[in-house]
C-alpha cells in the first residue's frame, strides 16, 4: 500500500469568510496507485473540487487556506515544497488539471495556440515557433480537426466539446503522471460527452497517466474509474473497487447516491433520491455529519464522529454501522 | 415590508465599512454647517473687518482674512450652502426628470423609446462640463443657474440608467404575469418597476452630487457660475488665486471644503454601491 | 478591418449632425441681439437691417442653419469679434497645445494607474492597496484647480523648480516644452489617475477568479505571467471602455487646467471668448472640443476591438 502515486493524509482546507469559517475539506484521506483511476464522487459542495485544488495548492488565499494535512506525490510533500519547485516541477509537467467548465477555463484574449504553446514553454526551453509546433501535433492528437488553422483561432472560435480538447491538450502536453480532471463531461452535451470521455480513455493509455475523476455522475464513474472515492461534508465516507462501490456499498450515503441515480434507479425499479441537502458548512452536524439524513442514524451517529473501519483489503468506510 | 427589509440589508452593510460610515458623517456634518451656516459662522459672509485685511490664521480667526477683511471661515461656512445646495438640488431635481423618462422610454418602446433615446444621446455626446459650461452661456452666471444647468446636464444620465433597469426588468416573468393580469400601466410603474430602481438611482444619485459639487465650484473658479460676493468655495479660491503665494490660507481652506466635502460624498457612494451590489466586493 | 473603421466613421456624422444643431441652437438662445453686440456704438436701424440681410438672419431659420453648417464643415467659421482675425485660424494655432495636453494627462494617467491598479488587486486589503485606494480616493475628490493652485504655489513659486504660467511650444524645445506642460499634465491627468487605478483594481479582482486564471497556474506559469500577461490584458477590456468616457472629464478638465496655467489652448480660448462674449469664437470651441470627444470615444472603440478578440471582425 505504500507504492500510491499521491497520497493525501488529513487534508483540510479552509475558507474564511465573513459568515463564518468554511471547513470545504475536513479531513480529506485519498491516494492515487499508478495508472489508475480515481473516481471522486458526491453532491456538489461536498469539497471534491476543494480537494483537488489544493493538490497544486490552487486555493485562493485569502480567503482559503490548507490549515492541515499532506499531499505526498513522488516522495515530495507538495504542501510544502517551495513554490518554484511547485510550479516548475509539479504543474502542469507531473500533475495536470482541466475544470469543469471549457467555456470559462480558456483565456478569451489569447489564442489557443499561445495557451497551448505556454504549457511546453512553462516546462520545457523550446522556442515560439517549436512550441507552436507541438501545439498543432498535440491539438491534433485530441481530435481538433486542422489544427494548424485552429491554433490560430481564440477560444470563442471553439465550440464546447473542442474547447474541452484543447484544455486536455494543454493539460497533457508534458505527459503528467497524474491528471486532476474536475466534472471534464459535465459542462458539455450528452454526445459530446461521450466524445470527451472517449478521448480520455483513449489517452490514459497512450500517456500511461493516472487520472482523478471528479464526477457526480455516476455513469462516468461506471466508465472510467477503477476505484471510487464517496465524499461527504468535507470528508471521504467510504473508498472501495469500482465493482464493489456498483454492487452495493457500505455507506448508507453512498447507498443513497447510487439509488439517486437515474441509471442505476431504471435497474431498481425506482428513483430513491436522499431527504435534505447538504450541511452548512460552517457549522456541520455533531457527530456523522451525515445522520440528520441518514435512515439508519443510530444514537451514537449523533453524539461522536465515526472511526474509519476496513470492511475488506481496500475497502474503508466512516461509519458506526460497522464499528 | 420586502422594501423594508432590502433598506434594512444595505443600511447594515453600509455601516460595517468604516469608510462608509466616515463619509456619511462628513456628509452629514457638512449639511448641518450649511444649515445652520447663519448660527455658527462668527461672521457674516460679506461683513468686513477694518483693517484686518489679510490676516493669517489666528485664535479670532482660525481660517485668517481676506482682501477685503471679511472672515474666511464665515465664508467657508457659508459657502456650503451654494455647493451643497447646487449639488443635492440639481441631482434630486435630474433624477426626479430622469426616473419618469427612463421608464416611459423603457417601457413603452417603439417611437417614444427612439425619440427620448436620441436626444438622450445626443446630450451625453457632450462632456459634462461642457454641457455645463453650454448652458451656462445661455442663463446668465448665478448658483441658482448652475443648478438648472448640471440639471439639464444630468437628466439624460439618469434616464439612461433607468430605461436600462426596466428593460432588464420587463423581461421578468412576473412583470410579464402582472401586465396578464390586467393591471394598470402606473399600478406597474410605481408599484414593481420603480422599487427595483431605487438602489441604482440612489448610487448614482450620491456619487454625482460629488462630480455637482466639483462641477460647481469649478464653474464658479471659471467665472461663470456663483459670482462673488456671493460666498461660493470655487470663486472664492479664483479671487484668492492671484494673492495666494503670499496668502496661501485663503485659497487652501476653501479649497479642503470642498475636497472634504465631495470626499465624504464619494465614500459614501462607494459605500453605498457596495452594500448594494456586494458582488463587487470579495 | 479598414473598411470597419471607415464604416464606424461614418456612422458618426448623424451624432456631428446633431451636436452642430444643439450648439447653432445654443447661439440663437443667447438672450440678446447678436446684431447690437457686433455694432455697438455704431449701431443704426439701416445698418442693423443691413447687417440681417449680409448675414443670413432674415432668412427661414433652416436655410440659416444649413447655410452655417456649410460654413462650419467648409472651414468658414468667422472672425472674432474681439481681435477680428479668422476663427479657423486662431483655433488651428491652439489646438496642438490642447491635444499635447490632453495626450500627456491621459498618458500619466495609464502609465501609473496600471501598476498601482495591479499592485493593489495582487494583495487586496494589504497595506499597498489601502494606501494607494485612500490615496485614489483622495485624488478623485480633488478638483482640478485646488491641485493646480496648489502645484503651482509649491513648484512653481515657493520652490522655483518648474515655470508657473508661461508656456513654450514644441517648436521651442521638447525640453523647454515639457518642463512647462509638467504641472499642467499632472494636475489634469491625476484624478483620472485615482479613478484609473480603482478601476482596474476592480477589474483585476474580478478577472483574477476567473477559471483561466486556475488554468493559467495549474500549467505552472510564474505569477508574473498570470498576472501581468492572462489576468491584465482581460482587466484591461472593461477599463478601456471607461477611459473612453472619461475622455470627456479630461476634455472638461482641460478648460480648468488652461485657464489656471494661462496655457494658450482650445480650453483657455474658449473661456475667454465666454467672458468676452465673442460667440463666433465661443461656438467653434463648442464644436471643436465636442467633435473632439466624439473622435476620442471612436478611437477608444477601436482600440477596444483590437483588444477583445470576441467582437474582431473580419
Amino acid at each position: 500500500m505504500n507504492n500510491a502515486l499521491l497520497r493525501i493524509q488529513g487534508l483540510r482546507t479552509y475558507f474564511y469568510t465573513e459568515e463564518g469559517v468554511v471547513r470545504a475539506a475536513d479531513g480529506v484521506d485519498l491516494e492515487i496507485f499508478p495508472g489508475e483511476t480515481l473516481g471522486l464522487v458526491g453532491e456538489s459542495g461536498c469539497g471534491k473540487t476543494v480537494t483537488a485544488k489544493s493538490i497544486l495548492r490552487l486555493i485562493p488565499d485569502p480567503p482559503g487556506r490548507v490549515v492541515e494535512g499532506s499531499v505526498f506525490f513522488e516522495g515530495r510533500d507538495l504542501l510544502k515544497l517551495d513554490r518554484r519547485s511547485l510550479r516548475r516541477e509539479i504543474r502542469g509537467n507531473r500533475i495536470s488539471m482541466i475544470f469543469q467548465d471549457p467555456m470559462t477555463s480558456l483565456n478569451p484574449v489569447y489564442t489557443v495556440g499561445e495557451q497551448v504553446s505556454e504549457a511546453f514553454r512553462a516546462h520545457r526551453r523550446i522556442g515560439r515557433a517549436r512550441a507552436l509546433r507541438e501545439s498543432v501535433e498535440i491539438l491534433g492528437r485530441v481530435g481538433i480537426a486542422s489544427p494548424e488553422r485552429m491554433v490560430r483561432e481564440y477560444p470563442h472560435r471553439y465550440s464546447g466539446g473542442m474547447r474541452q480538447r484543447a484544455m486536455i491538450a494543454m493539460a497533457l502536453a508534458c505527459r503528467p503522471a497524474l491528471l486532476l480532471a474536475d466534472e471534464p463531461s459535465t459542462a458539455l452535451d450528452v454526445t459530446i460527452q461521450a466524445q470527451i470521455l472517449e478521448l480520455m480513455k483513449h489517452l490514459r493509455e497512450e500517456f500511461q497517466t493516472s487520472i482523478l475523476l471528479i464526477t457526480h455522475n455516476l455513469g462516468v464513474v461506471a466508465e472510467m474509474a477503477d476505484r471510487v472515492a464517496v465524499m461527504y461534508a468535507g470528508q471521504v465516507v467510504e473508498k472501495c473497487g469500482v465493482e464493489r462501490f456498483f454492487d452495493g456499498p457500505a455507506h448508507p450515503y453512498a447507498t443513497g447516491l447510487l439509488h439517486s441515480f437515474p441509471g442505476m434507479a431504471r435497474r431498481a425499479g425506482r428513483l430513491d433520491p436522499i431527504p435534505g441537502s447538504i450541511p452548512d458548512m460552517v457549522r456541520p452536524p455533531e457527530g456523522c455529519r451525515f445522520h440528520p439524513r441518514c435512515r439508519k442514524a443510530l444514537p451514537r451517529c449523533t453524539e461522536n464522529p465515526p472511526p474509519v473501519t476496513r470492511l475488506e483489503e481496500g475497502h474503508l468506510v466512516r461509519c458506526w454501522l460497522y464499528e | 415590508m420586502e422594501k423594508r427589509s432590502m433598506f434594512g440589508i444595505v443600511f447594515r452593510r453600509l455601516v460595517r465599512r468604516k469608510t462608509a460610515v466616515f463619509g456619511l458623517l462628513v456628509f452629514f456634518l457638512m449639511v448641518l454647517v450649511a444649515f445652520l451656516a447663519d448660527l455658527i459662522a462668527p461672521y457674516g459672509p460679506n461683513e468686513m473687518l477694518e483693517g484686518m485685511q489679510y490676516r493669517p490664521p489666528s485664535f479670532a480667526h482660525p481660517m485668517g482674512t481676506d482682501m477685503l477683511g471679511r472672515d474666511v471661515l464665515s465664508r467657508v461656512i457659508h459657502g456650503a450652502r451654494v455647493s451643497l445646495g447646487v449639488g443635492i438640488v440639481s441631482m434630486v431635481a435630474a433624477s426626479l426628470v430622469g426616473i419618469p423618462l427612463g421608464i416611459i422610454s423603457g417601457y413603452y418602446r417603439r417611437w417614444v423609446d427612439q425619440i427620448l433615446m436620441r436626444v438622450v444621446d445626443l446630450m451625453l455626446a457632450f462632456p459634462v462640463f461642457l454641457l455645463a459650461i453650454m448652458i451656462m452661456v445661455v442663463l446668465s452666471p448665478s448658483a441658482s443657474n448652475v443648478a438648472v444647468a448640471l440639471t439639464i446636464v444630468y437628466i439624460p444620465r439618469y434616464a439612461r440608467l433607468v430605461r436600462g433597469v426596466v428593460l432588464s426588468i420587463r423581461e421578468n416573468e412576473y412583470i410579464e404575469a402582472v401586465r396578464a393580469l390586467g393591471i394598470r400601466p402606473w399600478r406597474i410603474f410605481l408599484f414593481h418597476i420603480l422599487p427595483n430602481c431605487i438602489a441604482p438611482v440612489m448610487v448614482l444619485v450620491t456619487i454625482s452630487v460629488g462630480v455637482a459639487i466639483i462641477a460647481e465650484a469649478s464653474l464658479s473658479f471659471l467665472g461663470m457660475g456663483t459670482q462673488p460676493p456671493t460666498p461660493s468655495w470655487g470663486s472664492d479660491l479664483r479671487e484668492a488665486l492671484t494673492t495666494m503665494e503670499l496668502n496661501p490660507w485663503l485659497g487652501i481652506f476653501p479649497g479642503l471644503a470642498i475636497l472634504l466635502t465631495v470626499l465624504g460624498v464619494n465614500l459614501l457612494g462607494d459605500g453605498l454601491r457596495d452594500a448594494i451590489d456586494p458582488r463587487l466586493k470579495q | 478591418m479598414l473598411r470597419f473603421i471607415l464604416r464606424r466613421l461614418l456612422a458618426l456624422i448623424p451624432t456631428f449632425v446633431g451636436i452642430t444643431l444643439v450648439v447653432f441652437i445654443m447661439i440663437r438662445a443667447i438672450p440678446g441681439d447678436p446684431i447690437l453686440t457686433i455694432l455697438a456704438e455704431d449701431y443704426s436701424e439701416e445698418l442693423a437691417q443691413e447687417y440681417r440681410q449680409k448675414m443670413g438672419l432674415d432668412r427661414p431659420v433652416v436655410v440659416q442653419y444649413l447655410i452655417w453648417l456649410k460654413g462650419m464643415v467648409t472651414g468658414d467659421w468667422g472672425n472674432s469679434l474681439i481681435s477680428q482675425e479668422p476663427v479657423i485660424r486662431e483655433v488651428a494655432k491652439r489646438l496642438p497645445v490642447t491635444l499635447e495636453l490632453l495626450v500627456l494627462a491621459l498618458a500619466f494617467a495609464v502609465v501609473f494607474s496600471v501598476p498601482f491598479g495591479v499592485i493593489s488587486a495582487v494583495k487586496p486589503n494589504s497595506m499597498p492597496d489601502h494606501t494607494l485606494m485612500t490615496v485614489s480616493m483622495l485624488g478623485i475628490s480633488l478638483p482640478e484647480f485646488f491641485l493646480g493652485a496648489l502645484l503651482l504655489i509649491v513648484f512653481a513659486l515657493k520652490l522655483q523648480w518648474l515655470p508657473a504660467t508661461s508656456f513654450v511650444p514644441l517648436s521651442g524645445g521638447l525640453f523647454e516644452n515639457l518642463r512647462h506642460m509638467l504641472l499642467p499634465a499632472v494636475t489634469l491627468g491625476s484624478a483620472r489617475m485615482a479613478m484609473f487605478t480603482r478601476l482596474i483594481r476592480n477589474s483585476m479582482l474580478e478577472v483574477v477568479r476567473q477559471d483561466y486564471i486556475d488554468t493559467a497556474r495549474a500549467k505552472g506559469l510564474s505569477e508574473w505571467l498570470v498576472i501581468n500577461k492572462h489576468a491584465l490584458k482581460n482587466a484591461l477590456v472593461p477599463t478601456v471602455t471607461v477611459i473612453g468616457l472619461q475622455i470627456g472629464y479630461l476634455i472638461g478638465g482641460a478648460i480648468i487646467v488652461e485657464s489656471l496655467f494661462a496655457l494658450p489652448g482650445i480650453g483657455s480660448l474658449g473661456i475667454d471668448s465666454i467672458l468676452q462674449r465673442d460667440y463666433p469664437v465661443v461656438q467653434a470651441f463648442v464644436i471643436v472640443s465636442a467633435t473632439g470627444f466624439l473622435l476620442a470615444n471612436f478611437a477608444v472603440d477601436i482600440v477596444y476591438t483590437f483588444l477583445d478578440p470576441r467582437i474582431r471582425v473580419r
